[in-house]
């Protein structure tokens, strides 16, 4: 298979944006947390809904943020049988 | 692909351990009550995925690493995000069972249910036990603890509480047909104290009146 490459432009704008010299460095590169700080908007996944390529459930909103969970995690743990 | 025999028994252990957590991570999806993907879990398979990548660049000569320990560390790390979605699977697993026994319950009054199920009260401590065991396993999952008995653990207490759920599931049917038996006996009772309050103010009027 020939080989996918990034045009130039594409390279400056994805170093300059996530702060490396080398795209090689990119490998070992952490992706972003997911946390009740950095949280998933809801309201921006819902502005790309329509354009999301990926998993239907997760483009449609069928999912709890991290806020979210935790606060159902709290009640229901915390809840008591009559 | 040169792959040294400590590699491969750490590759060999995420695969056990995936198969282990796979059917937990798809089940929790399967039961949720609102059909919800759980972020975390999908957040710890990517940090996953991106550990066994940066293993498979450098086994196969996409790039190159000098540090001697790279592979292992990663693999490592990978290993410890799948326990980690396992953990985050199993807290969603244990937040649903526990959720539709409330909304099973919910309508009744605690005698009805122990007249069909007379260890509920058991079950019940049972029940509020799991919760405080999941509540302090997600404080902890991230400690030094073995992660392998953390999980084991984790996964008794998850399938208690499912044999708990099969339980009620199945008493469902009687305890409702008991709730309307005793319903219908208090309605009865209400309307022979009505007729009897009603009686009584119909003769105390008659005797009043002569």
């Amino acid at each position: 298979m020939e080989n996918i490459l990034l045009t130039q432009k594409a390279i400056d704008i994805i170093k300059k944006s996530i702060g490396v010299n080398n795209l090689s460095e990119v490998l070992d590169k952490e992706y972003k947390d997911i946390s009740e700080i950095n949280d998933i908007d809801k309201k921006r996944v819902k502005l790309y809904s329509n354009k999301i390529r990926g998993s239907v459930r997760l483009g449609s909103l069928n999912f709890l943020t991290i806020k979210e969970f935790n606060e159902r995690a709290d009640r229901i743990l915390n809840a008591q049988l009559p | 692909m040169d792959i040294s025999k400590e590699e491969f028994e750490k590759l060999k252990e995420i695969a056990e351990l995936y198969q282990v957590i796979k059917p937990i991570i798809i089940y929790s999806e399967e039961i949720d009550s609102y059909s919800n993907s759980n972020l975390q879990v999908i957040k710890e398979l990517r940090d996953a995925f991106d550990h066994i990548i940066r293993v498979i660049t450098i086994k196969t000569g996409v790039k190159s690493n000098n540090k001697s320990d790279y592979t292992m560390l990663n693999i490592e790390k990978s290993i410890g995000h799948v326990y980690r979605a396992g953990f985050d699977a199993l807290d969603g697993l244990v937040i649903s069972l526990k959720e539709d026994i409330l909304e099973m319950l919910k309508r009744y009054k605690s005698d009805i249910i122990v007249s069909i199920i007379p260890n509920y009260w058991k079950y019940r401590q049972e029940i509020n036990q799991i919760s405080i065991t999941t509540a302090e396993c997600r404080q902890n999952k991230d400690s030094g603890n073995d992660l392998k008995v953390l999980l084991s653990d984790y996964l008794k207490n998850a399938e208690n509480l499912k044999n708990i759920h099969n339980v009620f599931i199945n008493a469902m049917p009687l305890i409702e047909e008991k709730n309307k038996e005793v319903n219908k006996t208090k309605l009865i009772s209400n309307i022979i104290k009505f007729l009897g309050w009603f009686i009584a103010i119909i003769l105390a009027f008659l005797s009043i009146k002569q």
